[in-house]
């Protein structure tokens, strides 16, 4: 690696002031597992590296009146262990949970992994579907901008030069509803996603009817997407034609909004194809916890 | 040049880092423990893992400055005096140790795993080493070496 100052401040101010005086050179420090391999290939050359673990606001999660505040530098191992998380939003401690390995996991942040800004990154549809909003302090204040338009493009954020993304809050699910995270790699583990799908569903009060849905999908598109034509397929229907053929209906339906494709890992068809696969199994399991998690 | 101070195996350190020097690098070329291997820098093999205040993590991808302050272990060490430590005893009596590369780093994940889960399923087991690449012994002998130290350690605490 190159040399560069680094620095550890305690308080989100100090690391404004660091990145108004070294701007474009000056890089965040969270987990570090893409960074340092960023910079190990010289892909990245900061000369400054300011690490956020040691923000006391950015390491925790904490429960609120209407949702939870996860800190940006929380681990994503800590994530897949979290009673409350597992409780309320089990989708998303199944996202950190597929994540690398133990050793990555103990390292990488959900502020990282949103972050980064991969089109893979396995913890933003997750998020996605619950409707998470990031909280971003920068020179003018703080700010909270919708996960959903966060994006730009691969590795390309709304953030400015000197924005910290403070961490991330969910609002808690409505009553009878259910989630699920899938994805699909190569190995089962170690994996960069060669696509991944997450699901809510929201049955209304007598458990017959579908409220609400949402679907995001991961590593078919240059950014997460959020599918809007399941919608279409599911609002309103009854439970008992989701199950005989509308959740087919609506997971086909994704093959028309996701734009992949073809690297290594997968061909573009390939990704389409799975792409309603895993949206169908994702919309599945989701829609038998909402029934399971009402009759508890 | 940064100061940090950090607890090895047991014994304190006080040592001058450059902010671009990694736990690997100041673990086997300072302090010259080289039971700690590095094979892809990336963080993909795991045979660096070593564990930082009880977690296992892989130390190609910490800085030094990082880890001012807190605990490191390394495959030194485990041994308990002059014992080996039950999941080291296992890897011998199971045959689990081949080219011995991946050995260290795989040990000391499966003691971050037994730590946190003294009873796991093989599919446990198999998802807490995915992380370490072991290219000699296929991994059955690592499974049943995880087994047998999960049987040891919970006999030995049932005896205490």
């Amino acid at each position: 690696m190159e040399e560069f100052e680094y620095y550890v401040p305690t308080t989100l101010e100090e690391v404004i002031r660091l990145l108004i005086k070294f701007g474009r050179a000056a890089k965040l420090l969270a987990g570090g597992t893409d960074l340092l391999v960023f910079m190990r290939q010289r892909r990245i050359t900061p000369t400054c590296i300011i690490e956020l673990n040691k923000i006391r606001d950015l390491t925790a999660i904490e429960e609120k009146q209407e949702g939870i505040f996860v800190g940006a530098c929380v681990r994503l191992g800590e994530i897949e262990r979290n009673s409350l998380i597992r409780r309320l939003f089990i989708h998303v401690a199944e996202a950190a949970g597929n994540v690398g390995s133990m050793q990555i996991r103990n390292l990488a942040t959900i502020g990282g992994n949103i972050c980064t800004a991969s089109p893979a990154g396995d913890m933003i549809p997750a998020l996605m579907v619950s409707d998470a909003q990031l909280h971003i302090a920068g020179v003018k204040g703080r700010r909270i901008i919708p996960i959903t338009e966060f994006f730009k493009g691969p590795g390309e954020t709304r953030l400015e030069e000197t924005d910290v993304l403070v961490g991330i809050y969910l609002p808690l699910p409505k009553p009878n509803t259910g989630t699920a995270f899938i994805k699909l790699g190569v190995r089962g583990a170690m994996d960069i996603s060669i696509a991944n799908v997450a699901a809510r569903v929201t049955l209304n009060g007598t458990l017959q009817r579908v409220e609400e849905v949402k679907v995001a999908l991961g590593s078919v598109a240059p950014t997460v997407i959020l599918s809007k034509s399941v919608e279409r397929y599911l609002v309103g229907a009854s439970v008992k034609e989701a199950i005989e053929r509308l959740i087919e209906k609506a997971a086909d339906s994704v093959m028309d909004e996701v734009k992949p494709i073809t690297d290594h890992r997968a061909s573009a068809q390939y990704r389409r194809l799975m792409a309603a696969v895993l949206t169908k199994r994702a919309l599945r399991i989701a829609l038998q916890r909402a029934m399971e998690k009402s009759m508890l | 040049m940064m100061k940090i101070r950090l607890k090895v195996n047991g014994v304190e350190h006080e040592l001058f880092v450059k902010p671009y020097e990694r736990l690997v690098d100041v673990l086997r070329y300072r302090l010259h423990l080289t039971g700690v291997k590095e094979g892809c820098g990336t963080g993909d093999c795991g045979v660096c893992s070593v564990l930082v205040d009880g977690k296992v993590v892989p130390s190609c991808l910490i800085l030094a400055v990082s880890v001012d302050g807190r605990e490191v272990t390394t495959i030194e060490g485990l041994m308990e005096g002059d014992e080996l430590h039950p999941i080291q005893q296992a890897f011998i009596d199971c045959g689990a140790v081949q080219c011995g590369f991946c050995a260290p780093g795989m040990i000391l994940t499966v003691k971050s795993l037994l730590d946190e889960n003294e009873n796991p399923s093989v599919d446990e087991i198999r998802r807490g080493i995915s992380g370490n690449l072991c290219r000699c012994t296929g991994y059955v002998k690592i499974i049943e070496a995880v087994q047998l130290a999960a049987k040891k350690l919970m006999e030995r605490r049932r005896t205490f």
